[in-house]
């Protein structure tokens, strides 16, 4: 007959830990926010950078959408308007892909078939790659190497083949290296070779514009066309035409090659509208010795000198602005009349804003993706990227090292609890169940201060853009992720002191400290 | 080690020999060193000892002694450096870890030299605990503790943490919490160090009636002569062994006697 019969201890089920470990976090309250508080904060630094760049990247895209009229008309304005010129020609053709438009108005202007064109497009790749060589090697390398020319005139100045000898000779003491000699020698003679098909492109083109001359010169009002320079007289001519393009306009453009769907014609006639408005209602300020200008620095408070073309957009926005610029101009003798209605005024004013103030979102999106828009990661750049894997090493550090503390300062508390009979499993769980409970909370409260923060950081970088482009089910995702990130960081951190102390005989756990 | 297998298994005989008391507790060369960095202590140099069951033994010895390390080695709260720890003739060092937080939950009762109280619950709940570890429904464990607290003159101060309490009414929450699953054998650090007069004789009784009418074996580490008179059986240690053993009948408990013994 045995006194002390030893058993197996029983095993708590967990409804009866959560109640222990819900009345020692009830008692250790203060403490417990504390470790609650530094899991918030970890996760919404982590939180804060991913919705941030979440919103950026949708804020580009957007830009890219709403600024598509204005660069639509950029293009065809130059297009319209000079030569194609041969850097140009190069990046478009390494661009274009078989069939899209440009690939159809290289094919009319050069005569060419689509293999000529494939390997045009081969040759412009590889052009750039080699061109990009040359810009990275430091100026005196390049001076050994290539003599004076740069860019693009190094290609043909290398054709003469006694330079291209001195330039094999002496490349082997460049610090950096083309990948192989012989490859760039076998370049340039089909570069050579396929010059006069570059060169058909080009003349094609310049024949196109002959041809379409009375349509596209003086076109624009003299009075505002006389006191510019050529070419941008060109592009005033040009816009003008756009602005007015009829079908039978349209009709010709095609017939010289270009290619412009109706949509493109469309577009390009409100845009370039607007832009001459917006020109028109600038180019009132000076006239006749500046009466809109002095008279509206009057009303600004500011010296005639420092009034800008902007500051009179934004002034005309209201209606009282626009009426003002219209009695002015109606009833100063010698000033062109505007030839806008009020509404039009202020609808120019107001895309002239809109267009201003995403030149500020554009830099600063820019900014935030500073390099090609190559090797990209869902769409992120290699920056930001980096900012998100360094934002998560800061958040698992901050909840390792709050909870590897939280944790060891109460392994005299393990101790105590085994002397009392409790086994490791129930260590285990407790601590698991605790940290679990204080990651949720910290995770949650984290992700939701983080995504605040993202919010308001990227509105105050792309205002309202950011607000109107925000991918609230993206963020939902990142915060999902982020507070899952919390929670696994804090149970591990949590299991493995615990783990540790929970293995030790009672005493030796005691002793640690 | 200084034991092989076969020498213990020889030397831990299964059942008491006829005539002779029950043991509950026995050591075999017991050794405990402390490992300090490169200074090592040995705080129990080869201890055999058998302690009865049902007995009431105090465990004397000058400060530093040894005595602490011996409980926590025959509680089963620290592993021995040697030696061996049996009780109720089951080897210690052969249980798994449920086995040894069962007996250290329901078979023996602890009160620490330092209390060990868990800071952050209160008295009674800190009475409650190896209950709860032991499986008992909450409201029983309600009922229990306020019984044990009210054994030990706490009832009115239940709701207090240990830091809200003085020296002496911890030492009695610790008391209370030794007793929770009302274990064979009681192991006690100094139980009554921190008391008054009154308050301590209140627990000697305590420990006295347990002792005698449940049958608990009660091991005392104490300086207390009115303890020490009310024990069965005296152990002396010094140095980390085994300086005497003795019947208390066999001493003349005197102040003078034990004291100087004990202060020498
Ligand atoms: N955790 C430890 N680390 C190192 N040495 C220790 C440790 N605990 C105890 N010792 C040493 O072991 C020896 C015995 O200590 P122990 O606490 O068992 O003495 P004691 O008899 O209980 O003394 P007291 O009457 O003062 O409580 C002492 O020399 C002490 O220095
Ligand atoms: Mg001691």
């Amino acid at each position: 007959m045995k006194v002390v019969e030893v058993k197996e201890q029983v095993r708590l089920p967990l409804s009866k830990c959560m109640e222990l470990v819900l009345s020692g976090l009830r008692f250790r309250l203060f403490r417990a926010a504390i470790t609650v508080i530094i899991i918030a904060l970890a996760v919404a630094f982590l939180m804060t950078m991913l919705s941030e760049s979440l919103v950026t990247r949708n804020v580009a895209a957007a830009i890219e959408v709403q600024t598509y009229p204005r660069e639509l008309l950029r293009e065809w304005v130059s297009r319209l308007s000079m030569p194609i010129t041969d850097a140009r020609l190069s990046r478009d053709l390494a661009r274009i892909a078989a069939g899209t438009p440009r690939w159809k108005e290289f094919a009319a202007w050069g005569s060419l078939t689509d293999a000529q064109l494939d390997e045009l497009q081969r040759i412009a790749a590889e052009q750039r790659k080699y061109l990009a060589y040359f810009a990275r090697i430091d100026e005196g390398t390049r001076s050994m190497l290539v003599g004076r020319a740069r860019g693009l005139e190094i290609l043909p100045a290398l054709q003469d083949p006694a330079k291209f000898r001195e330039f094999a000779d002496k490349h082997p003491h460049a610090a950096q290296k083309i990948e192989s000699v012989d490859e760039f020698r076998r370049f340039l003679s089909e570069w050579q070779r396929t010059v006069p098909l570059r060169q058909a492109i080009q003349s094609g083109h310049e024949s196109a514009l002959k041809a379409l001359r009375p349509l596209l010169v003086g076109a624009a009002e003299p009075a505002t066309a006389a006191s510019r320079p050529v070419a941008d007289r060109a592009a005033a001519d040009v816009r003008e035409f756009l602005a007015a393009m009829s079908d039978a306009d349209h009709q010709a453009l095609l017939r010289q090659g270009f290619q412009m769907s109706a949509e493109e014609k469309t577009l390009l006639r409100e845009q370039a509208l607007l832009n001459l408005h917006a020109d028109r209602i600038v180019n009132s300020l000076d006239e006749k010795k500046g009466v809109v200008r002095n008279r509206l620095a009057k009303e600004l408070d500011e010296k005639p000198s420092d009034v800008t073309g902007q500051m009179l957009l934004d002034f005309v926005r209201s209606s009282d602005g626009a009426r003002w610029l219209l009695n002015l101009t109606e009833n100063t003798e010698e000033i062109t009349p505007l030839r806008l209605s009020e509404d039009r005024i202020r609808e120019v004013a107001r895309h002239s804003g809109e267009m201003a103030s995403l030149r500020d979102v554009e830099a600063s999106v820019a900014e935030g993706s500073s390099d090609d828009d190559a090797d990209n990661l869902l769409g992120f750049s290699t920056r930001t990227l980096w900012l998100i894997v360094v934002s998560f090493l800061v958040c698992t550090v901050g909840i390792v090292n709050a909870m590897l503390m939280s944790v060891t300062e109460r392994f005299r508390e393990i101790a105590t609890m085994k002397c009392l009979g409790a086994t490791d499993r129930f260590i285990m769980i407790n601590f698991i169940l605790e940290s679990c409970m204080q990651g949720v909370a910290g995770g949650v409260i984290g992700a939701a201060l983080g995504f605040l923060l993202g919010v308001l950081r990227s509105g105050a970088k792309y205002g309202f853009l950011a607000i109107q482009n925000l991918p609230v089910a993206q963020m939902f995702t990142v915060a999902g992720a982020s507070l899952v990130a919390g929670v696994i960081l804090s149970a591990l951190a949590a299991m493995y002191p615990a783990w540790v102390a929970a293995r030790l005989a009672p005493m030796e756990a005691m002793r640690i400290e | 080690m200084t034991e092989t297998p076969q020498s213990v298994a020889e030397t831990a005989p299964d059942a008491p020999r006829p005539g002779e008391r029950p043991v509950i507790i026995r050591t075999l060369h017991l050794k405990k060193e402390y490992q300090m960095g490169t200074v090592t202590t040995q705080a129990l140099r080869g201890i055999d000892v058998e302690i009865y069951r049902g007995e009431f033994i105090s465990v004397l010895g000058p400060s530093g002694s040894g005595k602490s390390t011996f409980f926590n080695m025959i509680g089963g709260l620290d592993s021995p450096s040697g030696g061996r720890v049996f009780i109720d003739e089951v080897d210690v060092a052969q249980l798994n870890a449920v086995e040894l937080a069962f007996l250290r939950c329901r078979k023996i009762g602890y009160i620490f030299q330092t209390y060990n109280l868990v800071q952050y619950m209160t008295c009674l709940e800190n009475v409650t605990v190896p209950m709860a570890f032991a499986g008992v429904p909450a409201e029983e464990t309600q009922d229990r503790g306020m019984k044990l607290l009210d054994l030990v003159g706490l009832a009115e101060r239940w709701f207090h943490k240990p830091i809200e309490m003085s020296g002496g009414q911890q030492q009695r929450t610790a008391i209370a919490r030794s007793m929770a699953n009302n274990p064979s054998i009681l192991l006690c650090d100094e139980p009554t160090g921190n008391l008054d007069l009154k308050t301590g004789a209140e627990i000697h009784a305590i420990l006295h009636r347990l002792n005698k009418e449940r049958g608990v074996t009660v091991i005392c580490a104490t300086h207390d002569h009115r303890l020490i008179s009310l024990s069965d059986r005296i152990l002396w240690i010094r140095d980390g062994q085994v300086e005497r053993i003795a019947n208390r009948s066999d001493v003349t408990v005197e102040t003078g006697t034990i004291g100087g013994e004990e202060n020498e």
